[in-house]
């Protein structure tokens, strides 16, 4: 490819240690919560992320944002390296690097007004005066679609869906250039989560920043992604377009998924045929030999749990991990 | 044809709290019929949570208070039972399955102990005959090697395996009717399909008649055969699963129908989306409670609350429109 991706993952490893003892600390074992993850985010680009929980996702997202320390692997953003980045040199970073949380209410501070929230990051990196601000925060509050007027409320007089439009304008102010979006809507009522999605989408054609979309539910990242990761246990076993990932998915893990995800049509669920998982999936703590998902898998093979399976292109632009395709 | 095992007719429960009185449930009727399954759909704060625990007597009164209605099981009205009578009933011929699995266990006690309590108490059975049918059922629910698990402590358990055992402690004393609210909100989706597909084979194999709750309408599309649909404490429309979906008839279940992203959706498309926010039961809005939000409403919304009127063999709508012809239902 000519250009370069605004984002780039390559074998990223995050390790939590386990430390037991209660005079001598020690560490007993260590969970691989992001265990080799690679992927790559173009310029204006939706790359979705899913996962059950405890799969990583969200702590490949802390690794991406510098919350995270990393145990190996590199991150490329816009040209640089931003893996272990410290202080100053990583604040400077959000300034094209964004967030917005799952959790409406935890995720905006309740002594602070629209005014302040909105404002912080503008604030942070000294952009603007007082009277420019707060133009810019009425200016962003009809963007993502909230009466400017009110701007000297408090997070706790909005409902849960306009707390979510507050912490996007937040998100949008500084204009960056990627924003990372943890399960953005799961939080939110069934009838609010179409219009959260909408105003992401429309906001993207207007800005064409990209998204790093991080949910459980499949339904909801294949429609606003153009591209989607599969992750299960700290890896991503199957990458690819949104569209190929539920025509033709490969692996089995994915194929798994997608035939459990509910579909509301009674008559489309009466054909559809479930794969049902057995086994257990193994703790977070023990050290796979082979693949992660062989415990579970319908079509394993005794190779599956010696040979840990690498993520390989099987068709164009369509990558899965698994031993048997 | 034959009784419905639960008939609920008229609920109302109100809640008198210092902003107000909110009306969280009003006016919600269904029957229930032997072995049957019913689906009741609606987004938090709609009143289907509270149906339940109303005839059950699990709210906390006050600040609740259940202003009228009856809940017949099996002919006796639950609403007008002495608390004896009620808690003989409740854990025995009506039993709960709870969202999450981990708050409604007793995190200190084992869960042998815990599933016996029940049978113990209501049909007076020994400790040895209640562990019996305890590690049968927890055999029948898909948890390996139960001997081995019997006596260990909930923690110990992963969350679908949690839901199993609550399922299996639901069904102990051979229920009549199994509620189970939300039971695969906390789960993931491939736990979830697990637990639904265990639901439906208990009410094949055991004929126990099942409610299940839920705000996701692709499960009951999935497990139930009637559906309930409630918006702001009321039921809004109630039909048979398939023609639901087919051809939904009232604005709400049209729209929540159309604003969900569909896995098997052809292409990329705008999602259409409900405007506005969900209901305040304090302040409803006169008329529908739907109307501030709803694309096809007429003068009529906004003056008068419409009724739940069967306008079709077994589908009842609550509303003065026909969404169909766009024009206001002749009454």
């Amino acid at each position: 490819m000519s250009v370069s991706p605004l984002l780039s993952l390559r074998d990223v490893k995050v390790h939590f240690p386990i430390r037991t003892g209660f005079i001598r600390r020690r560490i007993t074992g260590c969970i691989r919560a992001v265990n080799g993850v690679s992927f790559d985010i173009e310029k204006g680009e939706t790359l979705g992320l899913v996962g059950e929980s405890g799969c990583g996702k969200t702590t490949a997202a802390k690794a991406i944002l510098g919350l995270e320390k990393t145990a190996a692997g590199e991150i490329t953003f816009d040209g640089k390296n931003i893996a272990g980045l410290r202080g100053e040199n990583l604040r400077m970073i959000y300034k094209d690097l964004q967030v917005i949380y799952q959790d409406p209410y935890a995720s905006l501070n309740p002594r602070m007004t629209v005014l302040q929230i909105v404002t912080e990051p503008l604030a942070c990196f000294n952009v603007m005066n007082a009277r420019e601000r707060q133009t810019r925060a009425e200016e962003l509050l009809e963007t993502v679609g909230l009466d400017p007027r009110y701007i000297r409320r408090y997070p706790h007089e909005f409902s849960g869906g306009q707390r979510q439009r507050i912490g996007i304008a937040r998100a949008l102010a500084l204009n960056p250039s990627l924003i990372i979006c943890d399960e953005p809507v799961s939080a939110l009522d069934v009838s609010i989560r179409a219009q959260i999605i909408n105003l992401l989408e429309d906001l993207q054609n207007k800005y064409h920043f990209s998204y790093l979309f991080i949910a459980h539910d499949l339904s909801v990242v294949r429609h606003i992604s153009n591209r989607v990761a599969v992750m299960y246990l700290g890896k991503i076993v199957e990458l690819a377009d949104s569209k190929d990932i539920y025509a033709s998915p490969a692996h089995p893990y994915t194929k798994a998924l997608l035939s459990a995800i509910p579909i509301p049509d009674p008559e489309v669920e009466a054909k559809r045929r479930r794969i049902i998982l057995t086994g257990d999936v193994p703790g977070p703590d023990s050290e796979i030999p082979g693949c992660a998902f062989a415990s579970r898998c319908p079509s394993k093979i005794d190779r599956c749990e010696k040979e840990s399976p690498a993520l390989r292109e099987i068709a164009p632009g369509h990558y899965a991990a698994c031993l048997l395709i | 044809m034959a009784e419905p095992v639960l008939s609920v007719q008229n609920l109302v429960t109100r809640f008198h709290t210092a902003d107000g009185v909110v009306r969280a449930v009003d006016g919600v009727s269904f029957d229930l019929m032997p072995g049957g399954s019913l689906g009741i759909v609606g987004e938090s704060g709609c009143g289907k949570s509270v149906t339940h625990l109303s005839f059950l007597g699990l709210i906390p009164q006050p600040p609740g208070k259940i202003e009228g209605g009856k809940a017949l099981f099996n002919g006796r009205d639950l609403l007008a039972m002495k608390p004896g009578d009620l808690r003989r009933i409740r854990g025995n011929d009506i039993a709960v399955i709870f969202q999450d699995p981990m708050t409604s266990l007793n995190p200190v006690l084992k869960i042998s102990l815990q599933m016996t309590e029940g049978l113990m108490i209501h049909k007076g059975a020994s400790r040895a005959e209640a562990e019996a049918r305890a590690l049968e059922l927890l055999r029948a629910v898909g948890i390996p090697s139960p001997e081995k698990r019997f006596h260990d402590y909930p923690h110990q358990f992963s969350g679908g395996m949690r839901q199993r055992v609550m399922i299996a402690m639901a069904l102990m004393c051979e229920p009549a009717v199994l509620i189970a609210d939300e039971p695969t909100t906390a789960l993931d989706v491939t736990i979830q399909a697990q637990i639904l597909e265990l639901i439906q084979k208990m009410r094949k194999e055991m004929g126990v008649a099942v409610i299940l709750i839920t705000h996701d309408l692709g499960v009951v599309a999935s497990v139930c055969e009637d559906i309930l649909v409630m918006y702001a404490g009321r039921v809004v429309e109630s039909a048979e699963t398939g023609p639901l979906f087919a051809r939904p008839l009232h604005p709400y279940t049209f729209s929540l129908l159309r604003s969900i992203p569909r896995l098997d959706a052809e292409q990329k498309e705008r999602l259409f989306s409900i405007p506005g926010l969900p209901p305040d039961l304090i302040h409803n809005p006169p008329g529908c409670s739907f109307n501030p939000r709803c694309p096809f409403a007429v003068k009529r919304c906004f003056r008068e609350e419409p009724p739940l009127t069967e306008i079709e063999p077994g589908r009842k709508v609550a509303c003065w429109v026909d969404i169909e012809s766009k024009k206001e239902r002749a009454t």
